[in-house]
């Protein structure tokens, strides 16, 4: 039974921390990549998939008021099948999250920290999100409600504030690598859109379900401008970034910041925002993994749990033995790794569930007929 | 909140809240009481709208510095001296160029002092008390400069620190504030703004979590919360329609949508 | 129990952490470090590379308030790249050196000549290194300019620093020439690198003077009529192709440069005077529009056409001329747009045929005639610049003169 309820704007917020987290690092260099110059048309593009696949979970979710995925694969495939996707799930939140901490303490110790081992500075942001996740679930949602907006902020600060050094013609070609390449190899780009998989387990937590259609819509749509923002800057302000491998594509631009002789090298603030979000969204993971996991267990008391995943994240986190293994987790293979989880694994549930739903229903009306005749 | 005065108690009383008296007790007990509660003073509302709304905007600058400020110097001094702009950079090492002890040591030293020095002049007979608090102050500071014992930036800081934490108008936030400022101090001399942030993300935590008699504590910081009359911004006394919505009150609007009818008529 | 076992475990972990965040704290500490505010290259004897480190001292504030000025301090180190040089600077002065302050990268001449690639991507992929720090490419050696970069009107040699180049957006003369700029145009496939071009004055600079052309035109480092006692000049363009030094610019060169670029807010030049023969006429010119730029592919040669908007008022002003007559000031309107209509066509067709260099990242106008990447890339910019095919159009509206309209 899930105690904690939000409100709709918690609910976007915690939402949108899931979309927006990944940007800080090398997501939108990833979005680049494979399209050139035509990012911006396919980010559109790409959105707009993006808000029919958010529609069409919503209406797959509507046939199950206040039910999650878990519940749901339950009524599909009974406490097996609940067990299997649950931990698949899990093992999901722990790994995105572990991936995305150790690519940015990497950044970090490269940046502020040389002399220290990555492992510590991965520890004390394994400890802080220990100590906050053992508060409730609508603390964290609560503390990303105030936090999450820096994030918005900061990223439309660096656009405003670099726009004196934007050379908009970075947008031709306007095909970029060509119709094929930005349609149909852009696909790929959906990747940004990963975080709809909180929607899955989105229901039992409104306090207003009428309202998860808005939400699914408003959140996507607020992703797809976010994500143009952060690929307009990278193109605008840098077309050799499409040659050059960069560590945080946001963080290098934000080094050429300055207003006047006063105002240099600001981006100690952005990345002091960028942990404080990196935080929220481990606690969030952590939080969520924690609510599967007891409805798989059905555990009375799982908040000494917190440490055991505490622990598995470190130790995700800690496996690569460089940094060029983690990033090359990050952007190939935990990207079709969660394609398939987000997309494949958890549309295919829904729908099956709702053939299941609807066989049932016909089922009792088959029967009185047959009553009927007889 | 407590607090010993008859006008803050009625002015709270009206609004909806709970007061409790004890008999022999010179203090009322305010509740539910949030965060924003404890940075109002009851002056506020006879002010006008802009001048109380400047001095809360004060009040919460205050706090954060109490806060952050003295934790912030150490983080940027340690790790991240690429903030500072050139000149400032060279103004604080020359202050530093004959001060033998690291930046943590001295500033624990002065900040400690200053606290004796606050403690002192409590307990020092009121015709040279607050003297004592001034003088002891700025002579230590100077002595100390002098002496080459601790660098004349790390003074301003301390005095700032100590001016903002005077600005709190309730004394048990500001003595929060003071206790917690040390822990950042420490945060920040560990690793820096990384330190800083997290500390200051499980700080939030723990006040978001806190809950006065239900009400959430930090209800209406984040401007995304759809709080009616919660108290950050005070608008003009003719539009000041609704009591707090988290005090599910009997009665919700106090006036009227257009009070100053007399205008029109 | 459990809340001594807690608070003991809190006690260790502040200790693990102290310890493991010392290291870093040690290097990045203020008192640790010796902040550089320039660096020079050049060539050694040994074909190694010199490198010239800056320091400054803080300036010391005595009992009475008042600060002294102290010198800045030159050490220079032969090594064979420049993270081998900070080592060894390390080593030698037992600070921590700190290039985040670094506002000045000087590179020699002749090794510039040689191509200072590497040197680019060190500096660029080192965190500390701004990229708003200035680039500048020196006709002497870069410690001799760096020696000789003494501030005049400033106390502070950072001061010092950070201003000089304020004056390329009123003069034009020379320009806001950056490490991070540099590093993106010798990365880009659309345009080229430059830098600032720098010398030291010589002390016979007033036979020099005698010989420049009346309308300034060989204006450039170590040959600035400004005479003095040895200071360093910042005075024209350095061009690269990809990151080899091909060529310099002078003064008026500059200036265009900037015009092309858009990064002027005002300049002065001196214009034949319609009035007058063998005369001239100082205008200060503004602009009044960004300079518009519009690239075509016609026969597979690049077509430029440019357009230039300024707003005028006459400075030296000759006796008996109306400066508020129409028929005057559209005479001095169409001298001005001659003269930066050839000095600008004169400018765009060197960096084209004679150094082949896109400095001014035209390369990225021509790319809307494509529709893909592969197109572009076929065809090939950086090598069909010099085919390039300039159209320059020049419109100055001359107001007036300042104070005096008619004498």
């Amino acid at each position: 039974m899930i105690k904690s309820k939000f409100t709709t704007v918690e609910a976007i917020m915690l939402v949108l921390t899931i979309f927006l987290t990944p940007s800080i690092l090398s997501m939108p260099k990833n979005l680049i990549d494979t399209t050139r110059s035509s990012i911006l048309i396919n980010i559109v593009y790409v959105t707009i998939i993006a808000i029919f696949i958010a529609i069409l979970i919503y209406r797959l979710l509507k046939n199950f008021p206040s039910y999650d995925i878990i519940d749901i694969s339950e009524y599909l495939g009974g406490k097996c099948f609940k067990s299997i996707i649950g931990t698949i799930f899990i093992l999901y939140f722990l790994i995105s999250s572990s991936i995305l901490l150790r690519n940015f303490c990497e950044c970090l110790k490269m940046v502020y920290y040389p002399m220290t081992s990555v492992v510590f500075i991965i520890l004390a942001f394994i400890i802080a999100t220990c100590l906050s996740s053992k508060l409730e679930f609508s603390t964290a949602v609560k503390v990303n409600v105030i936090v999450l907006p820096l994030l918005v902020i900061s990223v439309l600060f660096i656009f405003f504030a670099n726009i004196k050094n934007f050379s908009f013609e970075n947008v031709f070609p306007i095909l970029g690598e060509g119709v094929y390449n930005t349609f149909i190899i852009g696909l790929g780009n959906l990747g940004a859109f990963l975080g709809i998989i909180i929607l899955y387990f989105l229901p039992p937590y409104l306090k207003k379900p009428e309202d998860m259609k808005k939400i699914a819509i408003t959140t996507t749509i607020i992703a797809g401008i976010y994500i143009l923002f952060c690929v307009s800057i990278i193109l605008f302000m840098f077309r050799f970034l499409l040659n050059v491998d960069e560590v945080m594509p946001l963080y290098y631009t934000t080094r050429y910041i300055e207003f006047g002789d006063f105002f240099q090298r600001l981006e100690s603030f952005f990345l002091f925002i960028w942990i404080l979000v990196l935080t929220s969204f481990v606690t969030i993971n952590i939080k969520l993994s924690m609510d599967i996991f007891k409805k798989l267990t059905n555990a009375k008391n799982i908040s000494p749990m917190v440490y055991s995943f505490g622990l598995i994240i470190f130790a995700i986190a800690i496996f690569p033995k460089d940094y060029a293994v983690s990033k090359f987790i990050e952007s190939t293979l935990y990207s079709y790794w969660t394609f398939g989880i987000s997309f494949a694994l958890g549309i295919g549930i829904l729908i099956f569930a709702n053939l299941k739903k609807r066989k049932n229903a016909h089922l009792p009306k088959q029967k009185e007929v047959l009553e009927a005749n007889e | 909140m407590s607090t010993e005065r008859p006008d803050k108690a009625v002015t709270y009383l009206l609004a909806g809240r709970v007061i409790v008296i004890v008999n022999g007790s010179p203090y009322a007990l305010i509740m539910p009481a949030i965060l924003i509660d404890y940075l109002g003073s009851p002056d506020d509302k006879n002010l006008k709208p802009s001048f109380s709304n400047f001095l809360k905007g004060i009040r919460v600058l205050a706090a954060f510095i109490t806060l952050l400020l003295p934790g912030l110097y150490v983080a940027i001094t340690s790790f991240h001296e690429e903030l500072l702009p050139t000149e400032l950079l060279f103004s604080i090492l020359a202050s530093r160029e004959n001060v033998p002890f690291p930046i943590i040591v001295e500033i624990l030293m002065m900040e400690i002092s200053f606290e004796l020095i606050r403690e002192a002049g409590l307990r020092v007979p009121s015709p040279i008390g607050p003297t004592i608090g001034i003088v002891g102050a700025l002579v230590l500071g100077q002595a100390a400069v002098s002496a080459g014992i601790v660098s004349p930036i790390l003074i301003i800081i301390v005095a700032i620190t100590g001016i903002g934490s005077f600005a709190i108008p309730d004394f048990s936030f500001g003595f929060h504030l003071r206790i917690t400022r040390f822990l950042f101090i420490l945060l920040g001399y560990i690793a820096g703004f990384l330190g800083i942030a997290l500390g200051l993300f499980i700080y939030t935590s723990y006040l978001v979590e806190t809950k006065s008699f239900g009400v959430s504590y930090t209800l209406g910081l984040s401007p995304l919360d759809n709080v009616k009359g919660n108290n950050y911004y005070l608008p003009p006394i003719w539009k000041r329609e609704f009591r707090a919505s988290f005090l599910n009150t009997k009665k919700p609007k106090k006036q009227s949508k257009i009070s100053m009818m007399w205008k029109y008529k | 129990m459990n809340n001594l076992l807690k608070k003991f475990f809190i006690i260790i972990l502040i200790i693990v952490f102290l310890i493991a965040f010392s290291s870093s704290y040690q290097s990045s500490n203020i008192g640790n470090v010796a902040v550089v505010v320039a660096m020079g290259f050049d060539i050694s004897d040994t074909n190694n590379l010199n490198i010239t480190f800056q320091f400054t001292n803080a300036s010391s504030v005595s009992d009475t308030g008042s600060s002294e000025k102290t010198e800045p301090t030159l050490f220079s180190i032969d090594a064979p790249s420049i993270s081998s040089a900070i080592n060894l600077m390390n080593t030698n002065i037992g600070k921590e050196v700190n290039l985040s302050h670094c506002k000045l990268i000087v590179f020699s001449e002749e090794l510039a000549s040689r191509g200072i690639e590497e040197e680019i991507y060190t500096l660029s992929n080192n965190p500390d290194v701004r990229p708003s720090a200035n680039i500048v490419v020196s006709k002497s050696t870069a410690k001799t300019y760096i020696e000789n970069s003494k501030p005049t009107l400033d106390n502070l040699i950072t001061k010092y620093y950070e201003t000089f180049v304020n004056s390329s957006q009123f003069t034009g003369y020379n320009s806001n020439a950056t490490i991070g700029d540099f590093f993106y145009s010798m990365t880009c496939d659309a345009c080229e690198p430059y830098a600032m071009l720098g010398g030291i004055s010589s002390q016979n600079s007033s036979s020099l003077s005698n010989s420049s052309s009346p309308t300034d035109n060989t204006i450039k480092s170590t040959f600035n009529p400004a005479s003095g006692q040895y200071i360093s000049e910042n005075t024209g363009l350095a061009v690269f192709k990809g990151s080899t030094f091909v060529g310099e610019l002078n003064e008026i060169e500059n200036l265009c440069f900037m015009i092309v670029n858009n990064k002027l807010s005002g300049f002065l030049v001196s214009i034949p005077n319609p009035l007058k023969n063998d005369s001239f006429i100082d205008v200060y010119m503004t602009p009044v529009l960004n300079t518009k730029v519009d690239a075509k592919i016609v026969n597979d040669s690049p077509f430029i056409s440019i357009d230039c908007n300024f707003s005028g008022r006459v400075y030296s002003i000759d006796e008996s001329v109306n400066y508020s007559d129409i028929d005057t000031l559209k005479q001095i309107s169409n001298s001005c747009n001659s003269y930066l209509e050839s000095i600008l066509s004169d400018y765009l067709y060197k960096t084209s045929k004679e150094l082949n260099a896109d400095i001014n990242k035209l390369g990225k106008f021509i790319r809307k005639n494509f529709l893909t990447e592969s197109d572009y890339q076929n065809y090939n910019w950086s090598s069909k610049y010099k085919d390039t095919f300039f159209d320059i159009d020049v419109d100055c509206s001359i107001k007036s003169s300042f104070l005096l309209t008619r004498t």
